[in-house]
């Protein structure tokens, strides 16, 4: 139970009760049964815990009037595909879902490379000031985007970015969290490594490249998840800065249209919500092996 | 030691500038300017939905090239329940458009940062009596006309017509009494269905307050008057209709959704403008009826609304933003929004358009009330009195607390 | 706690012959250059800007005039201010044990399934893709009287409260609905944490006789109890500033029972438009964050163990 075992890759699997139950006595027969209930009762329990997406799945195929059906159904009167059809011309929806894509494309790209870069120098690097400085990235990661906002709309404003799509990307791809998850990370890395590479003749640009981020990619994948949700769902920054909204608006944005003044569209707006989904779910499935192993690694724990 | 010295350097840096951001202007004039070629782009600002409805924006911008060819209009719309904050943060941040579009709800907040357009229309001979007097008026603040309207319309009362006949209740006609509405709502409430659906706005609901007992909530001069006698005595009636009488569905989080219970079927009768009558009508499964709001102690009265556009005060070509606005307040742009159903024009002779494609018995509705009808005079914080209405009026619905209580909690935090 | 020290194994026989590093400053300035010039662009410098607004009254349109500390002293006198913050303390006070004791519990049952955990994983991390303006628009729905709820209750012969329009249940339904929408994250914690922990410990203890919960309490919990205070700080630090779900789903209401520090903010700053007001409620939020964050981090001597 030292700090290694913290901190090495190796995933040492949870102990299993189940694995001495395969076969045998009574006993363990009735503990398997019992954790197949168990198991029955997880799935369960993640079935009530995805109701309300499959709820709005369901509203989603309902005609307008059938939303607000007392008592409120699953099914309306019909089941109408073509409201998926009609969400993505009711307004360019496709549109808002690829200017999402970039502006959370980019700004993953970003944050990976700027974190990875510093968190570098603050783990594997020594330099004076170096505990005080991160110690002010830190701090940063208490401030509120609210309260950011409206010196930011401001400082766009000098900048000429409003309504731009660097001003939807930049401001928030330098935030502290990623130069923290990689740190610690690093700092996990055992000096031996860095010191064989070292003799090789190798500087600090290849140590990071060839021995650095190539054991990161675990904890590179979880930052880029995060990420690129944080990006995908923010709502407050591109309602203040975007104007232009049916060219370069995003998808939050873009769902908030579906209420005007002359009526709201729930069954479209969650047949929109339900499409917008699709690109984070993507990325989810497709990194899903990294998300905890990403975690782990990065030793959170051994401060 | 790179990090520490950048800070203090922009913390000096940082603080001279912005001492400076109040006077200082940014680089290139946002809202219009003119090439070298002598044509003018004007920025309009404007609310809108779907890709329908800014079709029929973009064709109005359109036309305003048509009839002036050296003016080009660039529009930009955004969500309706966002548009305020929208415009409010870039006239914050200096970057406001030209052609702004408001409603006369939002006139008191906003007036400050427009230009009256008085002076321009003298200038240009504008002939303003082929407008509607109250759509003029709704736009008017201190005697100076700060927007023309292209919008303007009465609170009327929808009922939904196939339910009123399965009920066997006759149709209310102008001229029906709180009594006889009463009487309707409570024939229509059975089998969960309700017959009335109401939301604390700062319009339809003013507006029943008004048609109830005369009650105002602001007075001609722009003062919250929330907590008078006349407007407790009608605000407990309102919400008596829910937690009393139980012929309204319950009140609960911050959405207006009194219209899509009605479009729902799940109410019989709600209050709204004509800016989404058509709408309405073309959604709705069952046919869709208008009658005045009906009458209390004070007589026929209801609230009228309405939108227009105006100019910025920071607007660099005010001689083409007036023309722009003109076009888009001309009988072509306002027939085409008659048509459509997205507006009730507020210029007399495109109201023939709007009528075409409105409910049976809509025109006499219409009249009716827009005789009665007075602009609803908002004070200059409306947007935070019409947050607060329907964030804390809430209680009164349900009876948690006492609708006199609310009032004063409102005019003490939005009054004065 | 911030030195990497405790990490690094000692030097091992090729000790002699490793080149005692000098500073690495130039190399450093390189690596933080793109951080720390981002940083100082889009964070401290909008920063120092928000605390000069906030020593002025600063409407919108109309003149602006150097208030000194009038903006904070308003606020600390304002009844209304401070049940905002009362609020946002009891949402925060409701949220966390929740968010953690069910990212918790579900980590620890996850674990105990030898396939699928994978995808219950997953399964379970869904609330947090779907964008939150969309799941306050269904929970709406849900939570709406005659909605899904109450139509569950109802053949039940219960009637269901009104969720979103009564006092007394406002907050609570906030709290449950950010509670599904945020535990996702915690709960990829957590189960990371315990795939740590080597099937050793696990052996040993069962072997002794030690109940599944004396083993979770005297074991696991330990054992995990880092990554636990990782997640409880960085969830108290997002709890503090709610704002989606009050902002979508009661807009502060009803009365002022769900009306949070950075939706006042919100308001302060773009519905009465007086930014030098918004700007010290912010400092504020700040303030109460780093105390809270600092108290944590003082406390973690007590319940936290590096070492097991």
């Amino acid at each position: 139970m030292t700090p290694e075992a913290m901190t090495t890759a190796a995933r040492p699997a949870a102990a299993h009760p189940r694995r001495r139950a395969r076969s045998g006595p009574p006993g363990r027969r009735r503990h398997r049964l019992r954790h197949t209930l168990s198991a029955l009762l997880l799935w369960a329990t993640a079935l009530l815990f995805l109701s309300p997406i499959l709820y709005a799945a369901a509203v989603s195929l309902k005609p307008a009037s059938d939303v607000f059906d007392i008592p409120p159904t699953l099914v309306g009167s019909e089941i109408r595909w073509e409201n998926y059809v009609e969400a993505l011309t009711y307004l360019p929806f496709l549109r808002f879902i690829a200017n999402s894509l970039a502006v959370a494309g980019a700004g993953t790209v970003i944050v990976l490379t700027v974190s990875s870069l510093a968190a570098y120098a603050f783990a594997r690097l020594r330099w004076p000031l170096r505990a005080a400085v991160f110690l002010l990235f830190l701090s940063t990661l208490m401030v509120p985007q609210e309260v950011l906002v409206i010196p930011l709309f401001i400082e766009m404003q000098l900048l000429g970015w409003v309504d731009s799509y660097q001003a939807l990307v930049l401001p928030f791809a330098f935030t502290a969290f990623g130069t923290f998850l990689l740190r610690q990370f690093f700092l996990g890395i055992p000096a031996e490594l860095e010191d064989a590479a070292r003799i090789d003749g190798a500087g600090h640009a290849r140590i990071f490249g060839s021995v650095m981020l190539p054991l990161a990619r675990p904890t590179l994948a979880v930052l880029a998840v995060f990420t690129f949700i944080t990006f995908w769902n923010s709502f407050l920054w591109p309602l203040v800065i975007t104007h232009s909204i049916y060219e370069k608006g995003v998808v939050p944005v873009g769902l908030a249209l579906f209420f005007s003044q002359q009526g709201s569209q729930w069954h479209l707006v969650m047949a929109a919500a339900l499409v917008s989904m699709v690109p984070t779910v993507i990325l989810v499935l497709l990194l899903r092996r990294h998300l905890v192993s990403g975690i782990a690694t990065a030793g959170l724990g051994g401060r | 030691m790179p990090a520490p010295t950048l800070s203090r350097r922009s913390l000096a840096a940082a603080t001279a500038a912005v001492t400076g951001l109040a006077a200082c202007s940014p680089q290139s004039p946002p809202g219009g300017r003119t090439d070298s070629a002598g044509r003018t782009t004007v920025s309009w600002t404007m609310w809108s939905g779907g890709t329908e409805e800014r079709t029929s924006w973009e064709r109005a911008a359109a036309t305003v090239t048509e009839e002036h060819p050296e003016i080009g209009v660039e529009l930009q719309t955004t969500a309706f329940q966002d548009y305020f904050t929208n415009i409010g943060t870039r006239i914050a941040g200096d970057a406001a458009p030209c052609v702004l579009s408001m409603q006369s709800l939002r006139l008191g907040t906003f007036e400050e940062a427009m230009l009256p357009l008085d002076d321009l229309i003298a200038e240009h001979g504008l002939d303003l009596s082929a407008f509607d007097t109250t759509g003029l008026e709704a736009l008017q603040s201190q005697g100076r006309q700060m927007a023309l309207p292209y919008d303007n319309g009465p609170i009327l009362m929808l009922y939904n017509r196939d339910a009123l006949a399965a009920a066997e209740v006759p149709e209310p006609q102008a001229g029906w009494t709180i009594d006889e509405f009463e009487e309707t709502i409570r024939a229509l409430t059975s089998g969960g269905r309700f017959g009335y659906s109401a939301f604390p706005t700062g319009d339809t609901m003013l507006a029943m307050l008004l048609s109830f007992n005369g009650a105002t909530a602001v007075t001609e001069d722009r003062r919250l008057t929330l907590d008078t006698p006349e407007m407790i005595e009608a605000f407990s009636w309102y919400t008596s209709l829910v937690h009393e009488l139980g012929v309204a569905p319950e009140i609960s989080g911050n959405t207006d959704v009194a219209l899509d219970q009605f479009l729902a079927g799940n109410a019989a009768m709600t209050p709204t403008g004509p800016w989404a009558i058509l709408n309405v009508n073309a959604q709705a499964a069952f046919e869709v009826g208008l009658v005045p709001l009906p009458v209390g102690t004070h007589g026929p009265a209801t609230l009228s609304a309405g939108s227009g556009f105006g100019i910025a005060a920071s607007c660099p070509v005010i001689e083409e933003a007036f023309l722009a606005v003109t076009s888009l307040t001309g009988p072509a742009v306002l027939e085409a929004l008659a048509a459509e159903g997205r507006a009730f024009p507020s210029r007399t002779a495109p109201q023939s358009a709007w009528y075409a494609n409105a409910p049976e018995g809509s025109e006499a509705a219409l009249s009716a009330a827009l005789e009665t009808a007075t602009p609803l005079v908002t004070t200059d914080n409306w947007s935070q009195v019409a947050d607060g209405i329907a964030q804390y009026c809430g209680q009164a619905f349900n009876g948690e607390k006492s609708p006199g209580d609310v009032l004063a909690l409102l005019q003490d935090e939005f009054g004065g | 706690m911030l030195s990497p020290a405790p990490r690094r194994r000692p030097p091992g026989p090729g000790a002699g012959a490793r080149p005692r590093r000098r500073t690495d400053s130039v190399a450093a300035a390189a690596f933080t250059s793109p951080a720390v010039l981002g940083l100082t662009a889009f964070t401290l410098f909008p920063l120092v800007m928000s605390v000069v607004v906030s020593l002025w009254h600063w409407p919108a349109f109309g003149e602006r005039e150097f208030a000194g500390l009038a903006n904070y002293t308003d606020l600390l006198t304002s009844r209304h201010f401070g049940r905002v913050l009362l609020n946002t303390i009891v949402y925060t006070v409701l949220y966390i044990p929740l968010n953690i004791g069910v990212s918790l519990g579900l980590a620890l049952w996850i674990s105990t399934m030898g396939r699928g955990k994978q995808t219950l994983r997953v399964l379970f991390f869904l609330p947090v893709v779907t964008p939150i303006v969309a799941q306050v628009l269904v929970w709406r729905l849900i939570y709406q009287p005659n909605g899904v709820i109450a139509g569950l209750l109802a053949p039940l012969g219960i009637d269901a409260p009104n969720f979103l329009g009564d006092s007394s249940w406002a907050m609570a339904s906030m709290v449950v609905m950010s509670v599904w929408q945020g535990f996702g994250y915690n709960m990829l914690i957590f189960s990371a944490a315990l795939d740590q922990i080597p099937s050793s410990v696990h052996d040993a203890a069962s072997v002794d006789g030690v109940s599944p919960f004396q083993r979770l309490r005297a074991v696991t919990l330990p054992m995990i109890s880092p990554m636990m205070f990782f997640a409880t700080t960085m969830t108290l630090i997002t709890s503090f500033q709610v704002f989606a779900q009050p902002y979508l789903l009661t807009g502060g209401g009803p009365g002022n029972a769900t009306e949070t520090l950075v939706l006042f903010l919100y308001r302060e700053g773009f519905s009465a438009f007086s930014l030098g007001s918004a700007a010290a409620v912010g400092w504020f939020l700040f303030a109460l964050i780093l105390l809270v964050t600092i108290v944590q981090f003082l406390g973690q001597k007590r319940w936290v163990h590096y070492d097991s």
